[in-house]
């Protein structure tokens, strides 16, 4: 069967593929700009607090899934549920369900980076306030279906090709690649003038920040960063080599992601500071967005440091943006394809037609009105990622036999017992917790802010008008 | 994998192509670029800038226009100017003028030195699809020059009267307020970081 499925050939390989599918926009936009909000080194601090004790366990927890099973999100639930297999792999339908969601809007924000990075070159938007400009035609459109329809092609030949000659092979070379243009940027950002001041704006700590708001902003960070609940990780993971470590690669992914999101901020803000940019409303206060980071003021930004130099960096940058989101949107389309495979029997390639033509005509819409791809945000996260994380978290922990022995596997101590009780425990009912605290107590009762960040009050409000509590 | 069964997994393959071509012809025939946008009223309550002064010259009253605004849709302004001169010889006149960020002008008429009192009003300066190419229909052929921070401009244009050996010929005074009513304009809806972006 393993043969049929496909894997990894190298650890190297699950490692950048793994990495590519948790290093996105969120790590290159979103994190540097919460850094900056937040409380600079003391929301990093809470960051890596909450990377322990929620992120990888959870992290962990899907891949050992993923590794024990040897199959797709749903039949690993189905399998290892026992007895009650059927009615667990209602969860991995949950996962599924959210890569598909999530596949929807981001094959159409990574056409955007695409489109970006042929655009730093042609003069016509080359100028000072061209991002704005730019990226208001490019936010939708029959350009934005054009992109998004190339980035969903380019996403299904890789998948199509398989996973050893496809997703492996493409992400040793886009990962390296990545790292390569943000370590480049960051070094070329320490020689501009100004760039303590960028520095500064992520990194001095304000403990004042650390409001549960922001706390629950950390949490959301975490969750969404590895590509929790959305199948991916568990799906990965069935591919690897048996021999592999689940904890050893889990902790290397896990920070290899949060390292790419710090080294992003060090790439951004002296740019920005450079630039006079670091208070511009994209970048911060309350209409500051990572969108409006990396279209409206980056471009600035680049545009200000003059001719070649600003054109090269600029362009570099969104090609790095492009390479971050379509390694994640790879990971995303291989969720629903792998559930093909292993179900129906189809030949990969077909699998990966059908799916890779569900996401674009679906995108066409997320296209064509950015109202699509809010609600395609809102459904993966409010209704499947939250709940599909907690329970499988919780089934990881409770119910699935050998994850202990899993996570032991390869190493010389014996530290699985602390993940599994993890995944019981303090993972499962923060991630409750702040669903239903944000959810239920927002609005007006003093507790609106828990929860706000990882966006559940939403749901909570929806459900308090249904049962009319409001 | 029997041979019907293989015949099924093509009939949805082409089945999910078709619904490509379709996704795509609508997608492109119906885009609306206003659907990606929503109309904003601004303010509230209507804008008014009130100022006066003696001399000769213009006078400029700015209203800002709101942040993200990318393209107007309708502007209603109403300029009440009130003049009076010190004595009413002939030949000058009074002009309000208000001029849109892109430089387009819309002219609220004149009124004869020799009246004092006078009022101009603008009951309906409106600009439907200000400026070119910039209206609602569409931002594909944006004007990149523009700035749609820049204010809207109100200018009231003195000119002197022809005969100047009247004594006191240059003492007037005038005030001057403006009121946009209702200032709609489209403004680009900022799709919002996604949540699950990884």
């Amino acid at each position: 069967m393993a043969g049929a499925r496909g894997q990894f050939n190298t650890r190297f390989g699950f490692i950048m593929a793994a990495v590519g599918s948790a290093v996105g926009l969120g790590n290159l936009v979103r994190f540097p700009g919460e850094l900056n909000e937040n409380g600079g080194a003391a929301f990093l601090i809470v960051y890596l607090g909450l990377l322990l004790l929620v992120g990888l366990p959870a992290l962990l927890g899907e891949m050992s899934l993923g590794k024990i099973s040897n199959a797709s999100p749903i039949n690993a639930f189905r399998q290892l549920g026992g007895k009650h297999g059927k009615k667990w792999a209602i969860i991995g339908v949950f996962g599924m369900m959210a890569a598909i969601f999530v596949m929807f809007f981001y094959t159409v924000l990574a056409g955007w980076a695409l489109r970006f990075f042929f655009e730093t070159f042609r003069d016509g938007w080359w100028g000072p306030g061209q991002g704005s400009v730019l990226f208001g035609l490019t936010e939708t459109g029959p350009w934005t279906i054009f992109w998004h329809g190339v980035v969903t092609a380019a996403t299904v030949f890789v998948v199509a090709r398989g996973v050893s000659g496809g997703i492996e092979k493409a992400t040793i070379i886009m990962m390296p690649a990545l790292f390569l243009i943000i370590g480049g940027i960051v070094i070329f950002a320490l020689f501009q003038p100004g760039m303590g001041a960028g520095y500064a704006a992520i990194f001095k700590p304000d403990f004042s920040e650390l409001t549960t708001q922001n706390v629950s902003k950390a949490i959301g960070q975490v969750f969404f960063s590895l590509s929790l609940g959305q199948g991916a990780m568990l799906t990965y993971a069935s591919y690897m080599d048996k021999k592999q470590s689940v904890t050893k690669d889990g902790a290397t992914i896990g920070f290899a992601d949060t390292g790419v999101a710090v080294l992003a901020g060090m790439m951004i803000f002296p740019v920005l500071a450079f630039a006079g940019l670091l208070n511009d409303p994209n970048v911060t206060g309350p209409t500051a967005s990572s969108f409006g980071t990396a279209f409206k003021a980056l471009p600035e930004a680049f545009f200000q440091m003059g001719g070649g130099a600003g054109r090269i960096v600029g362009g570099v940058f969104f090609l790095g943006l492009f390479v971050a989101a379509i390694s994640s949107a790879i990971s995303l389309i291989e969720v629903p394809v792998s559930v093909l495979i292993d179900n129906l029997d189809l030949r990969r390639w077909k699998a990966a037609l059908i799916i890779g033509g569900l996401t674009y005509s679906f995108g066409v819409m997320a296209s064509i009105n950015g109202h699509w791809l809010e609600m395609y945000d809102e459904i993966a996260v409010n209704v499947f990622i939250i709940i599909g994380v907690a329970i499988t978290t919780f089934f990881a922990g409770w119910f699935a036999k050998g994850v202990a022995k899993e996570l032991d596997s390869g190493l010389k101590s014996r530290i699985g017992i602390y993940f599994v009780w993890m995944m019981r425990t303090v993972t499962p009912l923060l991630v409750v917790g702040v669903f239903i605290v944000g959810g239920f107590f927002g609005g007006d009762s003093g507790l609106e802010f828990w929860g706000e960040g990882a966006g559940f009050r939403e749901l909570g409000h929806t459900i308090k008008l249904a049962l009319s509590f409001d | 994998m029997a041979g019907t069964g293989m015949q099924k997994v093509d009939l949805v393959i082409a089945g999910v192509g078709v619904l490509a071509v379709l996704a795509t012809t609508l997608g492109v025939v119906f885009y609306d670029e206003a659907a990606g946008q929503q109309t904003i009223v601004f303010p509230e309550t209507p804008v008014a800038q009130t100022d006066s002064g003696t001399g000769s010259g213009t006078i400029n009253l700015e209203l800002a226009a709101p942040d993200n605004a990318t393209a107007f849709e309708e502007m209603f302004v109403t300029v009440q100017f009130t003049g009076t001169a010190g004595v009413q010889p002939s030949g000058g006149s009074y002009e309000v003028r208000v001029t849109a960020p892109d430089g387009s002008t819309c002219d609220g008429g004149q009124a004869a030195w020799s009246e004092s009192d006078v009022t101009i009003e603008i009951p309906d300066c409106r600009w439907a699809d200000v400026p070119e190419g910039r209206g609602a229909s569409s931002p594909s052929d944006v004007n990149e020059a523009i700035s749609w921070d820049d204010p809207i401009s109100v200018q009231i244009i003195i000119t002197n009267p022809t005969a100047t050996n009247i004594p006191n010929i240059h003492t007037y005074s005038y005030s001057v307020t403006v009121n946009a009513d209702v200032l709609a304009y489209r403004a680009q809806v900022e799709v919002p970081d996604p949540q699950a972006g990884q």
